[in-house]
């Protein structure tokens, strides 16, 4: 599985060239930055250090890349954690938790459990992609489209989690989310919702649309809150307190693997990647936990479910690109248009005879990993003061950034159009007590949903034994099925074996139901 | 609104100096003399944005002036495209895309510009579609799977971008052999990446996709047929028409992927002169030995078709294309 002679190879590519440990700084900085800023993300900052890349070598320059990559990865939680905007989709997991924590005055830790977990997931992928990498490919390939719609469902299915108690609430807006998410052209080149308009071919911008739909409730909240200080301005905005939270991860490491594995695995898959990993890991983390009441107000777990998962995603993705040549998303298309300009396409035949540059890959990653740690650290020392800032200067500043920021995302007016167009909307839902997430889960999957959907049609031709015959299908069913039925089923079963127990008076199995009830 | 007849005919003369005057005093100099937008109506890392960052040096020496490459995606390519459309028509606006988009979102009704409605320059840069199976499928030949579709009507699998170039080969390769289309069970994906994963994982039966962009999963899958007059290196299998001279018949089929430049068809009516010195620029960039050598190791076409033979394939693809696509925007 693993060549030794490769492996020293890498070490040696690396070792012996300063040009390679040249721009990993400047490139996690420069994706640290541009994932923080809503609007700008990981691929603008990919885009705009592309045509350097041909004065580059090849190793360095993909280094260079999966700095920035790996910079960016952290970097949009930054805002889903201080203002509850979502540096990209790939974020919405984190401000479920990440935001309110900031709201109770834990910004900071937020901020260092964010760090840990992000630093964690890239680590975890990056290994995996070092024993596996052969392996994660052949997995992707194994996925039809049976398979990727019970994953977007799973996703989907977050849309009642968040609901919490008002769930037709919930359920509605998730609807109306779904629809939302199925404007513009689908596979089958139909085109759904546009009015006409060819901006809306490509369907609904979700960036744009996300933002207000996270920013706009909030800000309108804090503007009411005229005289009262800032929810921050109580907050220990120390190092001391980022420390202490990036500390916190390691005190829940199922969540963490867990979160890591659904993100490599998911990432590596083309077209699904991390926008949906890290809402993945949230699902089941909340799910599976003791106490769901918890989430949503400020839960640690929750930050680390999502932002282990999204990190982890950079690792499945260049698995997919290395030993297929596919790209899985946006980012990743770049990285193939810098192999491009060295002329290398990747594949089985380019990861077979050049072993050795791929574990230089994953040795720099692993570098790059604990690099974070340093950089982002000095990074969120300095984010964190936001909240120092009055609210007064702050709301106005949010409104203006996320405009600015849909304009730079889109190139154009139908960024802020479509704020603009999500701004009523998101205050209506606010006002009258239906869940915003719960809306935006729906937005962004929607679409993916029903293409793989349609696609589970044609490919079955509506026979059944399509299905039989997959056994992956079964198996991700099964799980789905469980991982909501699970708990009800559980409860009926410990409901009946206690019954009989008080008959039999026999005893000792009811430690370890408890136990593994408390573990998943 | 009342107007002041005498105001109005000064504002209008003012107008027509401020449209004249410009105009007037350019002509004295040669064009182009100021700096030359590239339009790329994708994002970043594709490949009409390599080709047009690839080009731009060397545009901008022959030039003279300084070639800026843009990216303006959105719309699925239309937005960019009008974007030329509503520029001046004064060749400082060009513009680099598949002429094939343009085909299908006029077909669709879904962009108001037509083929008419661009002068192309040079397509510089196309590919070719394979017909291929996963490795663990049992066809050998094309002649394998024809003979498979025909016994299990409705039973093999194909995979494809509803309205891309492929699908519409397959079209005509099946209306050819008179195998009706839907006897060939048709999934349709929305991205490029997620076909081909499609196919090197073994999802459906056969494709037909791009030759270059299947680079990467040519390990996985054995190919039939190449919409070729032959077989490349990579992928050595015969053409289909090869194939369909023992039935004594062949295909019609449309290139694929003609990356081009284009200008808009105003400016080569209204301004000939420049029109010329802009074609020539490109002719002379793609006879010159350094470039070639360069663009080349850059994996990118460097073709020379000239302005005729380029809108001729154009006009051809066109009238293939256009009515297929047409029936299946009725049909869905």
């Amino acid at each position: 599985m693993i060549d030794f002679d490769a492996v020293s190879g890498g070490l040696t590519l690396l070792g012996s060239s300063g040009e390679a440990w040249l721009y990993v700084i400047p490139g996690l900085l420069l994706g640290l930055i541009a994932g923080a800023i809503p609007g700008l993300s990981v691929v603008v900052a990919l885009a705009l250090v592309l045509p350097l890349l041909q004065y580059m070598g090849f190793l360095p320059g993909v280094i260079f890349l999966t700095s920035i990559f790996t910079g960016g990865g952290f970097g949009c939680a930054i805002p889903a954690i201080l203002i509850n905007v979502p540096g990209s989709s790939t974020a919405v997991g984190t401000t479920f938790d990440g935001y309110p924590m900031t709201r109770n005055g834990e910004a900071s830790r937020a901020l260092g459990i964010a760090l840990s977990s992000s630093v964690v997931g890239t680590l975890i992928s990056y290994i995996l992609l070092f024993f596996f990498i052969q392996t994660m490919a052949v997995m992707v390939l194994k996925l039809g489209p049976s398979e990727m719609f019970l994953i977007a469902l799973w996703g989907l299915s977050l849309i009642a989690i968040l609901s919490g108690k008002n769930i037709m609430k919930g359920l509605l807006v998730g609807v109306i989310g779904v629809l939302l998410g199925t404007v513009g052209m689908n596979a089958m080149g139909t085109m759904r919702g546009t009015m006409g308009s060819m901006h809306l071919l490509a369907g609904i911008s979700t960036v744009p649309a996300m933002m207000a739909l996270f920013a706009t409730p909030e800000m309108l909240v804090l503007a009411g809150r005229r005289r009262k200080k800032t929810a921050a301005a109580e907050q220990p905005i120390g190092l001391g307190a980022i420390v202490r939270g990036m500390a916190e991860p390691f005190k829940y490491p199922v969540i963490l693997v867990r979160g890591a594995l659904i993100g490599a695995v998911i990432g590596a898959v083309p077209g699904v990647g991390a926008s949906i990993a890290n809402l993945i890991s949230y699902a089941e983390t909340r799910r599976r936990a003791g106490s769901p009441d918890s989430f949503g107000k400020g839960d640690p777990r929750g930050v680390i479910a999502s932002e282990s998962a999204n990190s982890s995603s950079e690792g499945g993705g260049m698995a997919t690109l290395l030993t297929l040549g596919i790209p899985g998303g946006a980012a990743t298309a770049i990285l193939l248009a810098a192999f491009s300009i060295h002329n290398i396409t990747g594949g089985p035949r380019f990861v077979s005879d050049n072993m050795d540059i791929v574990y230089a890959l994953v040795f720099s990653n692993i570098a790059q990993a604990f690099a974070l740690l340093i950089v982002g650290l000095l990074v969120i020392r300095v984010a964190s003061l936001i909240v120092l800032v009055k609210i007064r200067f702050v709301v106005p500043s949010v409104f203006a950034l996320t405009v600015i920021g849909s304009f730079a995302y889109s190139g154009n007016m139908s960024g802020p159009v479509t704020m603009l167009v999500f701004v009523p909307l998101a205050w209506a839902l606010r006002r009258y007590g239906y869940p915003v997430p719960a809306a935006v889960v729906g937005l962004l999957l929607g679409g993916m949903v029903e293409g793989q959907l349609v696609r589970t049609m044609q490919i079955s031709g509506g026979e059944i034994s399509y299905f039989t015959d997959r056994p992956i299908t079964a198996i991700l069913l099964l799980g789905l099925i469980l991982s909501f039925a699970g708990a009800p089923l559980k409860r009926q079963i410990e409901k009946r074996f206690r019954r009989n127990r008080s008959k039999s008076a026999t005893g000792g199995c009811s430690n370890i139901i408890h136990d593994e009830h408390k573990e998943s | 609104m009342k107007t002041n007849p005498i105001r109005r005919k000064i504002l209008a003369g003012i107008a027509a100096m401020a449209i004249v005057l410009p105009g007037a005093m350019q002509a004295q100099e040669t064009y182009p003399t100021k700096p030359i937008t590239l339009i790329v109506p994708t994002g970043p890392g594709g490949s009409l944005d390599r080709l047009s960052r690839a080009m731009a040096p060397f545009l901008s020496e022959e030039l003279g002036q300084p070639v800026t490459v843009e990216n303006r995606p959105g719309g699925t390519s239309i937005l960019g495209t009008q974007m030329l459309l509503n520029a001046p028509a004064d060749g400082y606006t060009l513009l680099t895309t598949i002429p094939n988009y343009i085909i299908v979102q006029s077909a669709l009704g879904q962009a108001p510009y037509s083929v008419d409605d661009f002068a192309y320059i040079n397509a510089q840069w196309t590919d070719f579609g394979v017909v291929m199976v996963p490795s663990d499928r049992p066809y050998e030949t094309l002649e394998d799977l024809v003979n498979d579709i025909r016994a299990r009507p409705g039973k093999v699998t194909t995979a494809g971008l509803a309205t891309s170039d492929n699908r519409v080969n397959l079209f005509l390769l099946l209306k050819q052999l008179g195998i009706p289309e839907e006897d060939v069970r048709f999934v349709a994906y929305q991205g490029g990446g997620e076909l081909r994963a499609a196919i090197a994982g073994g999802q459906v039966d056969f494709a037909i996709s791009g030759a270059e962009g299947s680079a990467g999963i040519r390990e996985f899958v054995r190919p039939l047929a190449v919409f070729r007059d032959k077989g490349t290196e990579n992928w050595d299998a015969p053409s289909v028409n090869e194939y369909l001279a023992q039935h004594d018949t062949d295909v019609p089929y449309i290139v694929g992927s003609i990356r081009s430049f284009m200008t808009s068809a105003e400016f080569k009516i209204q301004h000939p002169d420049r029109w010329e010195i802009l074609a020539s620029a490109f002719q002379r960039i793609l006879e010159n030995e350094d470039a070639i050598a360069q663009l080349s190791a850059a994996g990118i076409g460097v073709e020379w078709r000239g302005p005729e033979m380029t809108d001729a394939l154009i006009k051809e693809t066109a009238d293939l294309m256009a009515p297929i696509v047409e029936a299946w925007g009725t049909g869905n």
